[in-house]
């Protein structure tokens, strides 16, 4: 039996074309690969046709789906090499690493302490809290990762994997065991449960044994033979927890995390650059670089190629190296492409360097039935799981784009953003403009929403009952209604109507029915445009306005300053709803309150002021009536509090009506006139919280009118041209040329 | 009588000495120092023999190694940035190293013109002899070509742009012609440009796009850290005041730290702790006039005070560097003085000196 333990880093390039050699020479009959062992279930889909890394396993508790770990890999992993080899070779690969579900099991008995360090659930950090800084260190690099890549990566010589897999165990054995590691307690099991394996391959009678991990655990797997008892001493006992995993696509800005592996790498596009054309010195990759320029419509040349390779040549003669790394074409790029200005650079990083690449699963690999049924509609309504943002203009009017916005929709009630909506311009109401962008932990939300049913239909209407029943509030069951009509949840549409119903009817809380009524009537009358019934909401509205006018009057006793504005807005809105509805008795009902409201002397000015304007506004109230109404609140009985309350809940928003009805503006001079010098300071900063609501233009015109005084009612109307004193005879003769000026003719 | 500002190949003629005795490097044809023996005389460090080479630029590395790197290629380059981050500095240096010989400098203004950058004529000879080579007045761009040197050109972006252009021969084929004497200046290898401009400037004439595409670009940013600041500061200031030959006492670190503080803060428009946001005044708070307020407030303590560096003789320098405009710049600076520097506690003696000052 013969064991070659074959040391790597995850995704590094030489590491690959070293695995891809040494496997082809020692013709093993199995393969040991770091990995989780649950996943071997589904390990022999890596040789499906449609598998197109990145792609990552995902391993999640049944129990608990958000307490999961991925699995990357890459096209350039050694893993994934050392799999799609085993396949294709027909022989057992088999994953070796603790099993995840013991990893879960121990990670949440220790996040019931520490709950912060739940997202660093599984295996070690080699490359990161590393103790190969202490190698680096020596050689003269200030990054550990550097000094690995320089001497492990980067020069492949063909032929030499065998000295190569050599010399990463020697110098992984010098730190191994010497140097104290944060994770050193995982590790220890983490590499007794690889040790474990080994022997049970050897037990198995396999002749040739490769094994494949992660280059800090390679001298700790040597010495499987004496270590049987204490290892076995270690096993026992650990917690478990049942756990399933499966594929799913992954993407190269995702592989810069570290997960499962702890590993991650910052560029996976020039990574991947690197294992599709290990000749390349560099010229290839300015070349795309200059193409990707162009493409952004920036002038590069062919001569700013030359010039830029040549730097980086010259870049990496100085450092002593034997060709340019990615370093030295970024330093070359910014200094000759970009003139010296990093913020290019960026394009480079992100279209290039981690490029936005996003993997492909077989279709036919077995899922949840949610996520088939996700799945299903992303074909149907032709949606791609993309990494880089998408924009999409769906025209409702159209069956597709309204089925996307419904699913859309949906997805957004299940907690998967995945699109976001901004507000299309132009006339709104049938356009929804969508942005998507794909986040693979998107996959696990909706592996975790699979407890509320099997297809994203029956998920959302279930969550959202399941809420709105526990839900107390209307606003929060109100909010859900809106949710749900675009999603066009009929069935839950009707539960919560109900709901509310059941709610309003004994609920004495005015301001929040009225707060809750907005965004139904909004429902009510924008809602046809997606061809839903929605009588049931117009009964519920209805109710609702008359619940809200017979209470209105009581609520608003005896409230203070801050609640009374807040009761303000709550009128407005109210007010805005019923003119959109368009419902004459609703109208009536909902005015006859305000003029209740407009004749109490006993509550906050600011209240009467506010009922009095929408009423003006209305037209229910004569302007002769409403100047009556004015003078009524400014006159000298009222404390002047009262009278700036008023006054600050009739302008709110728009003085306007200064501007163009002088009897107002007049009664508003002499009573600003009138006010001793005392109250005047007194009421000083409503009036100026007042004044500061308008828009400057306004602000101006008022202050110009204030200047002239008291305006002289009967100068309404055109006065003009007849003041003047001038003779239209001349004036006509000077029309031609006017008209000669001003190109007419 | 020595000179009050020594030519950086004088100055540090040691340093550059013992480099070239222990180069074990390649040297690119016509230089004096091989490209890494050139970045560890920019950025210091300690040879084998045990020599000290002092820092002279401080920051990063790799900026200096692009910047080395470049010139050993035949493409010219430019040292971009804002005022006083030491990109005339660092040319000299580079100059120095590379070629022994910084002083091959075409200052650009605005009255820059064709004859300051190609060649002139001595008139009375011209007039008396006719055309002819020893008419010819040899501009240092010339001589640059002619020895296989480095030029310096400062401040290019202040020259007229028909002016700039001349240098597309001269950078692209490597060629003064001069078509009076029918003959021609080819540049001998080792001949290089090293420009700088400012970004900070108005008025100034952008590159063209065919004179943009000779030069890699380096920009050359403000430092980074508050101690890499310090010690640029601290460092300068002592050489220049051995120079100046100051009798005063090496300035505190903790003065200095506070001069650095405040032109960080005014820079950054938020004080260190980053819970205060500021004004920015319109001059740009370089690191360059930092040491020149050190500097002054040295002078002021030598000869007017008791020899140490306070508060009072900085006070001058920094309200003077700080306002340079007296209406915006005065707002901004008695906003920060009132808000940032009144708070501190220990900062009450700089507060009240400023304040005497600025009133």
């Amino acid at each position: 039996m013969s064991i070659h333990i074959l040391g790597i880093r995850h995704h590094g390039v030489g590491s690959a074309k070293n695995i891809d050699e040494a496997l082809r020479k020692i013709q093993p009959d199995i393969i040991l690969v770091e990995g989780p062992p649950e996943a071997e279930v589904v390990l022999s889909w890596v040789v499906h046709k449609e598998m197109k890394p990145p792609v990552a396993i995902l391993a999640y508790n049944v129990d608990d789906p958000q307490q999961a770990v991925f699995y990357p890999f890459a096209v350039y992993s050694p893993e994934w090499l050392a799999l799609t080899y085993g396949a294709r070779q027909e022989i057992p690969v088999w994953f070796m690493d603790l099993p995840v579900g013991h990893s879960f099991a121990l990670g949440k008995a220790k996040g019931e302490e520490k709950k912060e360090e739940e997202q660093e659930e599984c295996p070690a950090p080699e490359f990161h809290d590393d103790p190969m800084s202490c190698l680096a260190g020596i050689a003269g690099y200030t990054d550990s990762e550097q000094w690995w890549d320089h001497h492990f990566e980067q020069n492949y010589l063909s032929g030499e994997a065998t000295a190569h897999f050599e010399a990463v165990t020697l110098s992984m054995e010098a730190l191994h065991g010497h140097v104290e590691t944060p994770t050193r307690k995982r590790d220890d099991l983490r590499e007794a449960y690889m040790r474990r394996l080994i022997r049970k391959a050897g037990k198995e009678n396999y002749k040739t044994i490769a094994v494949i991990c992660g280059a800090w655990h390679a001298p700790a797997l040597e010495d499987h033979r004496n270590t049987e008892r204490s290892d076995e001493k270690l096993l026992k006992g650990l917690p478990e927890v049942s756990v399933a995993t499966t594929w799913i696509p992954w993407t190269n800005s995702r592989l810069g995390l570290r997960s499962g592996y702890g590993a991650g790498i910052v560029s996976p596009g020039w990574y991947e650059h690197c294992w599709k054309h290990p000749e390349d010195l560099g010229i290839r990759w300015l070349t795309r670089v200059a193409r990707l320029f162009r493409q952004k419509k920036m002038d590069t040349s062919t001569a700013h190629i030359i010039e830029a390779y040549r730097l980086a040549e010259s870049l990496a003669a100085l450092r002593n190296r034997s060709r340019p790394g990615l370093e030295e074409l970024n330093e070359a790029t910014r200094t000759v492409l970009c003139f010296g200005d990093a913020v290019l650079l960026k394009l480079v990083e992100e279209e290039l360097i981690v490029a936005r690449n996003i993997g492909k699963v077989p279709s036919a690999l077995p899922k949840l039935p949610l996520q088939a049924d996700f799945e299903m509609y992303l074909k149907k309504y032709r949606l791609e799981m993309g990494e880089a943002s998408k924009a999409y203009e769906l025209d409702l009017r159209k069956d597709l784009d309204l089925n996307r916005s419904k699913f859309l929709h949906r997805l957004e009630i299940l907690g998967i953003g995945w699109g976001s909506r901004q507000t299309a311009s132009g006339k709104g109401t049938f356009k929804e403009i969508w942005t998507l962008r794909w986040h693979p932990e998107m996959m696990i939300r909706l592996i975790e929403m699979g407890i509320w049913g099997n297809t994203v239909e029956d998920a959302c209407s279930r969550l959202l009952l399941d809420r709105s029943e526990q839900g107390q509030s209307i606003t929060e069951i109100a909010g859900f209604i809106s949710q749900a009509i675009p999603a066009e949840l009929f069935a839950v549409i009707e539960k919560l109507l109900a709901r509310i119903n059941e709610l309003a009817t004994v609920s004495s809380d005015i301001p929040e029915l009225m707060g809750a009524l907005v965004p139904l009537v909004e429902v009510s009358r924008y809602g046809n445009v997606r061809k839903t019934d929605l009588s049931a909401i117009n009964i519920l509205v209805d109710g609702l306005i008359t619940r809200i006018c017979i209470g209105l009057p009581n609520a608003c006793y005896g409230l203070d300053e801050t609640s009374a504005g807040r009761m303000v807005e709550l009128i407005r809105k109210v007010d805005e709803a019923v003119r959109l509805l368009e419902n004459e008795d609703l109208e009536k009902t909902w005015h006859a309150t305000l003029l209740v409201l407009a004749d109490k002397d006993n509550i906050q000015g600011i209240l009467t002021g506010c009922t009095c304007r929408l009423l003006f506004d209305g037209q229910v109230l004569e302007a002769a009536e409403t100047g009556r109404r004015f003078g009524l609140a400014l006159s000298v009985g009222n404390e002047p509090a009262y009278a700036a309350g008023w006054l600050e809940g009739f302008l709110r928003g728009s003085g306007m009506v200064l501007l163009l009805d002088d009897t107002l503006w007049n009664l508003l001079y002499k009573w600003v006139a009138e006010l001793d010098p005392a109250h005047f300071v007194e009421l000083m900063p409503i009036l100026r919280r007042t004044f500061s609501g308008f828009d400057p233009g306004e602000r101006r015109k008022l202050g110009e009118k204030a200047r002239r005084g008291q305006a002289a009612p009967a100068t309404s109307g055109p006065s003009g041209a007849a003041d003047y004193d001038f003779d239209s005879e001349r004036a006509v003769k000077s029309l031609p040329v006017v008209m000669q000026l001003l190109g007419i003719n | 009588m020595s000179v009050l500002r020594q030519h950086a190949e004088h100055q540090f003629a040691q340093e550059l000495e013992e480099l070239r005795k222990g180069d074990s490097g390649k040297l690119p044809p016509n230089w004096k120092l091989s490209p890494a023996a050139v970045v560890t005389y920019l950025m210091g460090g300690k040879l084998k023999n045990g020599f000290e080479v002092s820092p002279k630029y401080i920051g990063s590395r790799r900026l200096m190694e692009i910047a080395v790197a470049t010139l050993t290629t035949d493409r010219a380059l430019l040292l971009y940035g804002l005022p006083g981050t030491a990109k005339s500095w660092v040319a000299e240096h580079l100059a120095a190293a590379i070629s022994g010989n910084s002083t091959l400098l075409i200052q650009g203004t605005a009255g820059t013109g064709e004859e300051t950058i190609r060649y002139g004529w001595n008139y009375a000879r011209l007039l008396a002899e006719g055309p002819s080579e020893k008419a010819l007045v040899v501009t240092p761009m010339m001589t640059a070509m002619k020895e296989g040197k480095i030029a310096r050109i400062e401040e290019l972006t202040r020259i007229t742009a028909d002016v700039q252009d001349t240098l597309i021969t001269i950078l692209s084929e490597k060629l003064l012609p001069v078509p009076e004497l029918n003959l021609e200046v080819q540049a001998v290898q080792g001949f290089n440009v090293i420009a700088t401009a400012n970004n900070r400037d108005k008025g100034v004439n952008e590159l063209s796009g065919a004179l943009k595409r000779r030069f890699n670009t380096v920009i050359l940013p403000v430092p980074e850290s508050m101690e890499e600041e310090m010690d640029i500061v601290q460092r300068r200031v002592a050489s220049l005041s051995k120079v100046l030959e100051l009798p005063a006492e090496a300035p505190s670190l903790k003065e200095i730290r506070r001069v650095v503080t405040i032109f960080r803060e005014l820079r950054a428009g938020v004080t260190q702790d980053g819970k205060t946001k500021l004004k920015t005044p319109t001059s740009a708070m370089s690191t360059a006039e930092a040491i020149s307020v050190v500097n002054s407030g040295l002078a002021l303590a030598a000869y007017f005070g008791d020899g140490t560096l306070n508060a009072h003789d900085m006070a001058a320098g920094l309200v003077g560097a700080v306002v340079k405009d007296p209406v915006q710049d005065k707002v901004v600076w008695n906003e920060y003085l009132e808000t940032v520097l009144k708070t501190r506690e220990d900062w009450r003696d700089i507060y009240r000196a400023c304040k005497d000052i600025t009133l």
